[in-house]
């Protein structure tokens, strides 16, 4: 800042002002010039943005309390229950199920700590089409608890129900993605659900609905089976899980998996 | 040419078949040219990935800022309460007694202190996840944009019991003291705040001496190290009357050249900053592994010593360290700074909301209850009169909201909002040499509520906790060197510049491009991806109790002595 004082002492005097000029007359070596700028723009890419930024579960009302924790419930076949009699009720969510003891739960043994659900974010829920553009991992540590007896104790141990927030069990409730919307533009994603077991070393694909309740176990389509909607909102940074049918999920009504048999 | 090899047998004709005749044998070779000639005009660019890198980053003037907080607190205030859901949470002194007496006293918990909070209070706020980190402090950035000149001041020396009350544009605060160094009788200037003078430039005092303002700067400091900011001496010529008594208070102004007063006398001001992004543009995490040097104070309330009979563990001070991230890109092209030259400095502005109620209430009919102060509004034995909160001066607007629970009200400091303004560091500026110097930082004062936590004090100097809200990103540099040109000589002069009449020359510093580092050290080389900066800052968040010793006498650390003995 130039602060001035102009005594009067009856010469002329003058004041030189400072006008940075950052542009020039533009000719036909500068036109060149702008162009070879933009070719080779063209051939070495501009810069592009691929920060991402964490989206946060989207506020919902549990009667007038705002609550922002999202809730899954992962569910597996009966242990005793063949596929081909299997009906809707015969799904729970307990890892016994799944082949494991509650000695290996209690005390986190390997083939248990190290078994995960991995969720998918898919562009579209067409198998031929599809690009896998986000995966978000649900360890076995994390989730709530049920008791369960060993040996002639009662332990607490985990159960694949999730309810994940801010504060306390959060691996897996930011979902980062992309900031800026210019490279990849998707508001929409579709996702899926695995269980890599660990003990057997095999995973097993997860349905939206229970696959002993349909109609036709093994033939069915896929596209509606397989997948719920993530609704991403650049605006406020935040998502909703929601069906394939448009109501959303993932707060006191859980997004729910299910345990698919192959054939 | 094609580089595949041609593997061709020349067999001459005669040898062909038994009685074939002698003829003459052709072959065509094929040149192939993937070469042109060159026209005239064509044009070659050579593409250099670190030119391109480089390039791209001068152009870029966005800025992604990330960094990390250490709470550096110690929770040293004891107070009762009667408000029930309080007096439950307390982290319990002498609780044995309190049984009997029914009067909890204790700390508050150290969630109320923190940056990141995973509980409310029972009885009194139920915990929403998601403001876990905006309940206690709110986070912003801002720059500063203006200068304050009127903004008046009080420093307070405890050692002379002088108090000096001022304007900014005044210039430093002083008390001064006749000594003798050597034998040779001086006059030694404690300042409240630093006051970048060098040996031999000049002060221009607030009052004179038979008509003389301008007195040379003899010595820096006095016995005691790193007494150099803040103390200078000028030689007592037998100077007569009461002008430069003992405990006599003033301002002065730094003045590099004698015979250029006009020019290179300093100036001095209140930075005014003004806010870029809301609370909903920053993220702040727990960090996993990193805590700061000090201890967890933790202990088990049983519940037959608690007032409500429910065991809990009670935690007085955490070492929790955070990271944060603004989500809004900061384009530092459309900002001018407060000596209306490009934007440098961008600063990550803290301030603290106690939305549970413990602090804030505003005085009387105030508006608000955050008091502002510098860092020369500290005492060792005694609360500096400044934080009085019938103080008109050490208010901003930082504004109180309020709300009712339990038939009580309860006091919070309001969010701001992009475009709203605060006040911030006081400088010097001069122009001869282009530079601003922070001579004392800011320092907010946040105090109990004496409705819902009686310390003991008079309500008009009540206790709390200051803490510096500002805390500064380079997010470029101005040259270590002041340039200079003759009016016509140079091109492209910035507009910021300032054209010395003494000299007849323009004077100004040159902006350094991102990434170029000088000699000195000065310079920024921030990582540059994304087409953006991303400036990465670590803040020492220190919020300390209203009285510590910063002002500049330091006792017992002597300077060692050099002689020729050595």
């Amino acid at each position: 800042m130039n602060r001035y004082r102009f005594s009067d002492n009856g010469t002329e005097r003058k004041v030189q002002i400072p006008i940075e000029l950052t542009w020039d007359m533009a000719g036909r070596d500068d036109a060149i010039d702008v162009y070879e700028d933009e070719v080779v723009n063209r051939v070495v890419n501009p810069p592009q943005d691929f920060e991402v930024t964490r989206f946060d579960h989207q506020l919902w009302l549990s009667g007038t309390t705002k609550r922002y924790d999202i809730n899954y419930e992962f569910n597996f076949l009966g242990a005793f229950v063949d596929i081909a009699n299997a009906t809707a009720n015969d799904y729970v969510s307990d890892y016994e199920d799944e082949g494991f003891t509650v000695n290996e739960m209690y005390y986190y043994a390997n083939s248990f700590k190290n078994s995960f659900f991995k969720l998918d974010l898919y562009d579209t829920p067409n198998i031929e089409s599809q690009k896998n553009y986000v995966t978000i991992i649900l360890p076995t540590q994390q989730g709530e608890s049920t008791s369960k007896t060993l040996y002639s104790s009662t332990v607490d141990v985990r159960i694949p129900t999730y309810k994940l927030d801010y504060v306390g069990d959060k691996e897996g409730f930011f979902l980062y993605w992309l900031k800026s919307r210019e490279y990849i533009n998707i508001d929409e994603f579709y996702m899926s659900c695995k269980f890599f077991n660990a003990k057997t070393g095999q995973f097993v694909r997860m349905t939206n609905t229970p696959q002993g309740g349909f109609s036709d176990k093994f033939n069915f389509n896929k596209t509606d089976k397989f997948y719920y909607k993530v609704k991403v909102d650049y605006d406020n940074y935040d998502y909703r899980i929601e069906t394939l049918g448009g109501n959303r999920i993932g707060t006191d009504t859980p997004i729910k998996f299910y345990e698919y048999v192959n054939p | 040419m094609s580089k595949e090899p041609n593997n061709i047998r020349i067999v001459p004709s005669d040898l062909r078949y038994k009685g074939a005749p002698t003829e003459d044998v052709g072959l065509q070779v094929s040149l192939n040219g993937d070469r042109r000639t060159l026209v005239d005009g064509d044009r070659t660019v050579l593409i250099n990935l670190a030119e391109r890198f480089n390039e791209e980053r001068q152009k870029s003037s966005t800025f992604r800022v990330t960094g990390k907080i250490n709470n550096i607190f110690n929770n040293t205030i004891t107070g009762s309460t009667n408000y029930t859901p309080f007096k439950n949470d307390l982290y319990y002194v002498n609780e044995v007694n309190s049984v009997s007496t029914n009067v909890w006293r204790g700390y508050p918990q150290f969630s109320e202190f923190t940056f990141f909070r995973t509980s409310g209070i029972d009885g009194h706020q139920a915990f929403v996840s998601k403001s876990a980190f905006t309940y206690n402090w709110t986070t912003y950035l801002s720059y500063a944009f203006e200068n304050v000149t009127g903004q008046t001041m009080t420093y307070y020396n405890e050692e002379f019991s002088a108090s000096t009350i001022f304007q900014a544009s005044d210039g430093v605060p002083f008390v001064m003291n006749k000594t003798k160094y050597n034998g040779k009788p001086l006059i030694t200037f404690y300042c409240g705040t630093k006051h970048n003078l060098s040996e031999g430039e000049y002060v221009k005092l607030s009052f004179d001496y038979n008509g003389e303002r301008f007195f040379q700067v003899y010595q820096l400091g006095d016995e005691n190290y790193g007494s150099e900011e803040k103390i200078f001496s000028i030689i007592d010529l037998g100077y007569t009357g009461t002008t430069f008594g003992d405990g006599v208070v003033g301002t002065l102004k730094r003045v590099i050249n004698r015979s250029n007063t006009g020019e290179t006398t300093s100036e001095y001001y209140v930075r005014r900053h003004k806010i870029l992004t809301s609370v909903k543009d920053y993220n702040l995490t727990r960090m996993g592994f990193e805590n700061n040097a000090f201890n967890n104070n933790k202990k088990l309330e049983y519940s037959a010593l608690t007032p409500n009979n429910v065991q809990r563990v009670s935690v007085r001070n955490g070492s929790q360290s955070f990271g944060f991230t603004f989500e809004k890109d900061i384009d530092i092209s459309q900002y001018k700074d407060n000596q209306d030259r490009p934007l440098t400095e961008l600063f990550v502005t803290i301030i603290n909301k106690g939305y549970m109620g413990w602090f804030n209430k505003p005085y009387q009919n105030n508006t608000t209850a955050l008091n502002i102060g510098w860092d020369f509004n500290f005492l060792s034995n005694l609360i500096d009169p400044w934080w009085s909160q019938t103080n008109s001066n050490n208010k901003d607007n930082l504004s109180v909201s309020s709300y009712q629970v339990n038939g009580q009200t309860f006091y919070y400091n309001k969010d701001l909002n992009v475009g709203d303004e605060m006040m911030g560091d006081f400088c010097e500026w001069n122009d001869y040499e282009m530079k601003e110097e922070v001579i004392s930082p800011m320092v907010h004062k946040y105090n109990y509520n004496s409705v819902h936590f009686q310390t003991g004090v008079n309500p008009q100097l009540p206790l709390g906790y200051m803490y510096y809200p500002h805390h500064k990103i380079q997010v470029r540099t101005f040259s270590n060197y002041v340039e200079t040109a003759v009016e016509g000589e140079v091109d492209n002069i910035p507009n910021y510049s300032f054209y010395s009449d003494f000299d007849g020359k323009w004077r100004w510093r040159d902006l350094y491009s991102y990434g170029y580092i000088d000699e000195e050290g000065v310079g920024v080389d921030h990582p540059f991806l994304n087409n953006a900066h991303y400036p990465f800052t670590n803040i020492m968040f220190l919020q300390t109790p209203p009285r510590r010793n910063l002002n500049q006498k330091v006792t017992g650390i002597i300077q060692p002595l050099n002689d020729d003995c050595e």
